[in-house]
């Protein structure tokens, strides 16, 4: 036998355990009279009812009146009815105030006891104190109302459904999106009121649900979906879709975050349209203010064939022309500010740095003939730059502006190229130096701003702002210094970095 | 030479004429866009030893029409003019023989008209 050589538990030693359990377990007993007198309430449901700070012996609450014990402010007379209906009422929770003032949360198990010898009836019970676990759903019930309200006020439309599919929440934004009612979706499958088709083709697009319940992974939707409403209207929507996982990482369902994308949509298209109108506007006007200066500059060429001009004349007519080459060089500029907003329209290109600088300066030489250019250049060999064909008007800007900035007849400029300083070996550092008049402190820093002119020479005022949009874009960086530090008077120095070739990828 | 001009801006037709009279060429018609051009192109009994294009012009474009009177007549001298240089690639790939941006002098239109002449001469 198992229990071979072990001695039975006496009666006492039994109840002695259950006594012991009953205080563990937080359970207590009392019987009553069906007039509320109490017969018998143990120590444990003493403290259960938080009656051990009066009667210290639980002993002496017998004879008390159950109702004088306790405050209940429901219904009175139910207990009693039921046990007298049924003999019996199971799992009873009430809320109650002790009398000291303390709120609890009690269950009860009670029965009917009929005492054999008077006939007398009681009623037992067994309470249990469950303050603690009501206390946690309170809790939770106020988190869960708590994210119902966050996910019903916020402006997104929100569906969560469980992992069969079936939906569990939608928020007011969902339903107008949707043009279901909660209380139509809730328990049906999503694909009811989730119709999505590409906007361009109009075939249906794979629901995002099965997609997030396949990967595990949060899904966009996308471009051009449209979600089809209840009653037929079209919604352009951007979204995505997340699981729902429980504690152990199971996927429990999907939570679907939608918005109609409409706004968006029409205002991006006003912008689109707004810029393609103004890019139209730009061409049309430099095109045709083209070929006003063609016009121009023709019949002037032709009135210089045919008529003997007089030096004043001849004047006249130099400034004319010069003027129509400003308007004509004003449009380039105009044109290639425009480009340089558009990253993508740069196409990287090898350029050979020194030779991008002589050819310049051979170009600037026809431009002022009247002037003496010498032009002196440190370059290590070879020197390829990734850059853009839009570098030639850097080039332009920078050593045009030494010519026509420098009072004097005899210019000397000099450029020379060595690697940027900081860069790891990435980028090229061009120096361009002239011996012009300089550049006065104050407006050292706002050089490079638009529409600021300098000297006496009356160019755009777009120049350097234009060289200084192209270097950036590509990447560099441009500033300008004394050629000699702390000498204005002793010319400037334009230093821009640009990038080494690196296989035809811009930065 | 016989010079066949086409062009939307009746200022510069005068122009080109005046230079091409200047120049001891006759101006051998006109047209104010692509598709007059090319329909004139088909039409001519003789076909003419130069066309000075424009671009950008109604109806039809300058690279689409010297495309057609090209295909019907390869090798062709055209001397195409227009404000615009991003279609230069484009138009020099159709094999014209000069692309002059707008604007230009009248010398340098001047050279090239005579350029064409000495190519015309000696063939």
């Amino acid at each position: 036998m198992e229990n071979e050589g072990m001695i039975p538990l006496s009666e006492a030693e039994i109840d002695e355990i259950r006594r012991k359990a009953l205080h563990f377990a937080e359970i207590g007993l009392y019987r009553y009279k069906f007039d509320g007198t109490v017969i018998f309430m143990d120590q444990g449901a003493a403290r259960i009812l938080d009656l051990t700070g009066s009667y210290p012996d639980a002993s002496a609450i017998s004879g008390k009146n159950i109702e004088n014990l306790f405050i209940y402010t429901g219904p009175r007379g139910l207990l009693r009815k039921a046990i007298r209906e049924k003999g019996h009422a199971r799992n009873l929770e009430y809320k109650f105030t002790t009398l000291t003032g303390k709120t609890r949360w009690a269950m009860h198990d009670s029965y009917l006891e009929r005492d054999e010898k008077t006939g007398e009836e009681f009623i037992q019970v067994i309470i249990k104190d469950i303050t603690w676990r009501k206390n946690a759903e309170q809790a939770m019930r106020e988190r869960e109302e708590w994210l119902a309200t966050v996910l019903t006020s916020i402006g997104d439309a929100v569906v969560a459904t469980d992992r069969a599919g079936k939906v569990r929440f939608m928020n007011p934004v969902a339903e107008h999106l949707t043009g279901w009612k909660s209380e139509d979706i809730i328990g049906e499958n999503f694909n009811l009121c989730f119709k999505i088709i590409n906007e361009i083709t109009r075939e249906p697009i794979d629901n995002p649900f099965n997609k997030v319940i396949e990967t595990g992974h949060i899904v966009g939707l996308a471009n051009h979906t449209v979600l089809i409403a209840r009653d037929g209207a079209e919604h352009p929507i951007v979204d995505s879709g997340a699981p729902i996982r429980n504690t152990e990482g199971q996927i429990t369902g999907v939570v679907l975050v939608f918005r109609d994308d409409t706004d968006r949509r029409r205002s991006e298209e006003a912008v689109l349209r707004s810029k393609n109108e103004a890019e139209f506007y730009l061409d049309l006007m430099t095109h045709d203010l083209t070929n006003f200066n063609q016009i121009n500059i023709g019949n002037l060429n032709l009135l210089e064939k045919n008529v003997p001009l007089n030096e004043n004349a001849a004047r006249y007519l130099a400034k004319c022309k010069n003027q129509i080459h400003k308007s004509e060089a004003l449009i380039s500029k105009v044109k290639t500010l425009s480009q340089v907003k558009n990253l993508d329209a740069i196409k990287p290109v090898s350029v050979d740095l020194p030779r991008l600088l002589s050819d310049t300066v051979a170009m600037v030489r026809n431009l002022y003939p009247n002037k003496r250019v010498t032009f002196e250049m440190a370059a290590p060999s070879p020197c390829i730059a990734t850059g853009a064909d839009l570098l030639e008007s850097v080039a332009i800007n920078l050593i045009e502006n030494a010519v026509k900035h420098s009072p004097e007849d005899a210019i000397l400029i000099k450029a020379e190229i060595t690697d940027a300083k900081g860069a790891g070996g990435a980028f090229w550092q061009v120096r361009i130096e002239d011996r012009g008049p300089g550049v006065p402190d104050e407006m050292k820093r706002r050089i490079f701003d638009r529409w600021l002119r300098h000297g006496t020479e009356k160019g755009t005022g777009l120049g350097l702002s234009l060289a200084r949009a192209i270097i950036e874009k590509l990447g560099g960086g441009i500033c300008m210094q004394d050629r000699v530090p702390g000498d204005q008077s002793q010319g400037s120095a334009f230093i821009f970095t640009i990038p080494k070739e690196t296989g035809g990828q811009l930065p | 030479m016989k010079i066949f001009i086409v062009e939307d801006e009746t200022d510069l037709i005068e122009f080109y004429s005046e230079v091409i009279r200047m120049c001891g060429h006759e101006v051998m018609d006109t047209a104010r866009n692509g598709a007059e051009a090319v329909e004139k192109f088909a039409a001519f009994a003789e076909r003419p030893d130069l066309i000075i294009m424009d671009h950008r012009m109604p109806v039809m474009s300058g690279l689409d029409a010297t495309r057609e009177i090209l295909s019907m007549a390869p090798g062709i001298k055209v001397i195409f003019a227009s404000a615009d240089s991003r279609i230069e690639d484009e138009a020099r790939s159709l094999g014209i023989v000069s692309f002059k941006k707008k604007p230009f002098s009248l010398e340098r239109l001047m050279a090239n008209i005579e350029k064409v002449e000495s190519a015309v001469l000696t063939h």
